[in-house]
């Protein structure tokens, strides 16, 4: 039988203590080379989407404007990092303490240089709406990515190899773990609040004295800062980037994480960007096949399941360890809960079974 | 000066392959107020059509042209009915979502199949090059050639859309979808045969991108579709004569900004892009509807 709880004072605990765990396990698995470098490397690019993923979810999930640009935002961290590493850092990296301080350094000036971008994207945001602001951000992507292919700092159409490879599991995880931190406090803010009001009912919140301007162009700028920061870490990962890698098919790939994830929701955009970086390695067996299937599980969720596979829950670390209340549990239900419910009723009668031959 | 006229000729005949494919991009958001980003994908496929028309029938320019058509527009159809026809009621950011979707899944699945697969394929030459001297300027059979069947065919969907009876169904669908249901108008039909007529259009333009640039391959779709796209929505997006302005104008854009710097030549449609939506957010000739409250 199900017991009725007390949904106010309850708290679930429970991803509190996942988080840490998963940590350990991880790192143990990778330190003992269980997990060889090929599967370590996915584990940190499915870390790194998640991140770009999740910012793409303030923009478009909790602010609800429409941007197609993302693969620019990163492409600008990636690049400026990048060549703060190579150029100015490098001599100074001689210990492991100096090599992540400067490193955090490197990724911090990356994403400011991002969110400056990201500001310059988010100013026609306020004159355009819908259909047109995805063109625009869009534009704005190729633009940069056009960009990189002029300027000669930045090595035109050859891109800049041999970066320090210093991206790590640690530094990944941390950064993801901080990422949700930041947004859900930020989520949960006067800030966030007015985000949210943008996106439920513009004029409503305008009405109800919500700075909607300052609201979009916050969103723009703290989204273009955490892309920055992904885009840091991936060209500290793959040591070699040039401007095709952040193309307009990338920037797909984030709207295609979060959109088949669960919009609206930062947990969903992480799960759906780790699920659909694993997927493609996991089904490489068949050949060029493998890449047919994911824009079909797009298109299928977006038909049958516009909500997203993971549902707008958001984990019990993103919700304070608060219980949803039952309504929103049910309307916001994702593939997690149909699993877990179907787990249930499957013990529940289990039990009524063993209960009936006791009896 | 005769510099100036001969890329203003290749401009042109750049701008009608933009203009056809603008068409159709124009066509479908004027009805269903959908961004079709799979438009540039029909057009691909229309490529790889003729490609294989030409295989089992020789150079014949008509038919190439014919089946590639057809087959574009078959496939715009069905697209629309298998994947755009379930979302239509759904946020308008959605089916943008799907669109991505079915872009990728055109393409991707045209990679994986055995006879269209990844490697590019050499376009046959369906017209054969003569070179026309007047005043030092150089014109050549395909330029002329070119120009004109987009001509002929810009002037069959201006009539087909003001003069006949589904042309005017088109109309009242893009200006009221409701009221035009209670007035008789069947909107499934007049959406599938707009998405027809948008996928034909592509397909002509796939053909014209292959006599151009004679290798194809799976991406030429989404490259030249991302362009003509922006020249629709630079003439205004929804309108009819703005998206073959704005595909000829930036056709002769691109051409004179690729003599400049041959990497600013993609940069160039975005930057103006950029300012024509930031100080005329609807285009050059598009009406812009206010919110309603």
């Amino acid at each position: 039988m199900m017991k009725i709880k007390n949904n106010d004072t309850n708290k679930t605990y429970l991803s509190y203590i996942v988080v840490p765990v998963l940590f350990f396990v991880l790192y143990y698995l990778i330190q003992t080379k269980t997990i060889n470098m090929y599967w370590r490397n996915i584990i940190l690019i499915c870390g790194i989407n998640g991140v770009v993923a999740m910012s793409l979810n303030l923009i478009n999930g909790i602010t609800g404007q429409s941007c197609l640009g993302q693969a620019g935002f990163m492409s600008v961290g990636a690049y400026v990092s990048a060549m703060l590493t190579k150029n100015v850092f490098k001599p100074y990296m001689t210990d492991t303490f100096q090599t992540y301080a400067l490193f955090v350094a490197a990724l911090i000036i990356g994403g400011l240089a991002a969110g400056l971008i990201g500001f310059l994207i988010g100013l026609p945001s306020l004159r355009l709406r819908g259909d047109y602001l995805a063109i625009i951000t869009l534009g704005f992507g190729e633009m940069i990515r056009v960009m990189w292919r002029v300027v000669p700092a930045a090595g035109r159409a050859k891109g800049i190899n041999s970066i320090p490879k210093v991206t790590n599991f640690v530094s990944v995880y941390i950064i993801v773990f901080l990422v949700m931190l930041i947004f859900r406090n930020f989520t949960k803010s006067s800030y966030g609040r007015s985000c949210i009001a943008v996106r439920e009912n513009e004029l409503a919140g305008e009405t109800m004295g919500i700075n909607t301007t300052a609201a979009k162009i916050r969103a723009f700028v703290f989204a273009a800062i955490v892309a920055g920061i992904g885009g840091g870490l991936y060209s500290h990962l793959m040591t070699f980037i040039n401007p095709d890698t952040f193309n307009s098919a990338k920037s797909t790939d984030y709207v295609l994480y979060l959109y088949t994830g669960g919009v609206g929701s930062f947990s969903s955009a992480l799960l759906g960007a780790i699920i659909f970086t694993i997927i493609p390695e996991i089904l490489r067996f068949m050949g060029e096949w493998r890449l047919v299937v994911y824009p079909l599980v797009l298109i299928l969720t977006m038909i049958y399941r516009p909500k997203g596979l993971f549902g707008k829950h958001e984990f019990g670390f993103m919700r304070f360890g608060e219980k949803e209340n039952e309504y929103e549990k049910e309307e916001n239900a994702g593939i997690l809960m149909l699993i877990s419910k179907a787990v249930k009723s499957l013990l529940n009668g289990k039990k009524e079974k063993t209960r009936k031959e006791a009896q | 000066m005769n510099n100036i006229i001969q890329l203003l000729i290749y401009g042109l005949q750049l701008g009608s392959v933009y203009a056809l494919v603008s068409l159709g991009y124009t066509m479908v958001y004027g009805i269903v107020r959908l961004i079709n980003s799979a438009h540039g994908d029909y057009l691909m496929l229309g490529a790889y059509t003729a490609f294989y028309v030409s295989l089992l029938n020789g150079n014949n320019l008509i038919l190439c042209l014919l089946g590639a058509m057809i087959a574009s527009g078959l496939i715009a159809m069905l697209s629309d009915q298998l994947a755009f026809k379930p979302v239509r009621e759904q946020p308008k950011f959605s089916s943008l979502v799907t669109a991505l979707g079915v872009s990728l899944f055109i393409q991707n699945l045209s990679r994986a199949l055995p006879f269209i697969g990844p490697i590019p394929k050499p376009f046959p030459t369906l017209i054969t090059k003569k070179l026309y001297n007047i005043l030092d300027i150089t014109v050549s059979s395909t330029q002329i050639l070119m120009i004109i069947i987009a001509l002929i065919l810009l002037f069959l969907l201006t009539y087909i859309v003001n003069n006949t009876k589904i042309g005017r169904a088109m109309r009242a669908v893009s200006l009221d979808r409701d009221a035009s249901a209670l007035m008789g108008v069947d909107i499934n039909k007049t959406i599938t045969i707009t998405f027809f007529i948008g996928g034909f259009l592509a397909g002509a333009g796939g053909v014209f991108y292959g006599i151009m640039y004679p290798t194809i391959d799976v991406s030429i779709g989404s490259l030249l579709g991302n362009k003509a796209f922006i020249a629709a929505v630079i003439g205004g997006i929804g309108n009819l004569n703005g998206a073959m302005i704005g595909g000829i104008l930036m056709g002769v854009i691109e051409i004179f900004a690729t003599s400049i710097n041959a990497d600013i030549g993609f940069g160039v449609f975005y930057l103006i892009l950029i300012i024509i939506l930031i100080f005329k957010p609807a285009g050059l000739f598009g009406k812009l509807t206010n919110e309603k409250v």
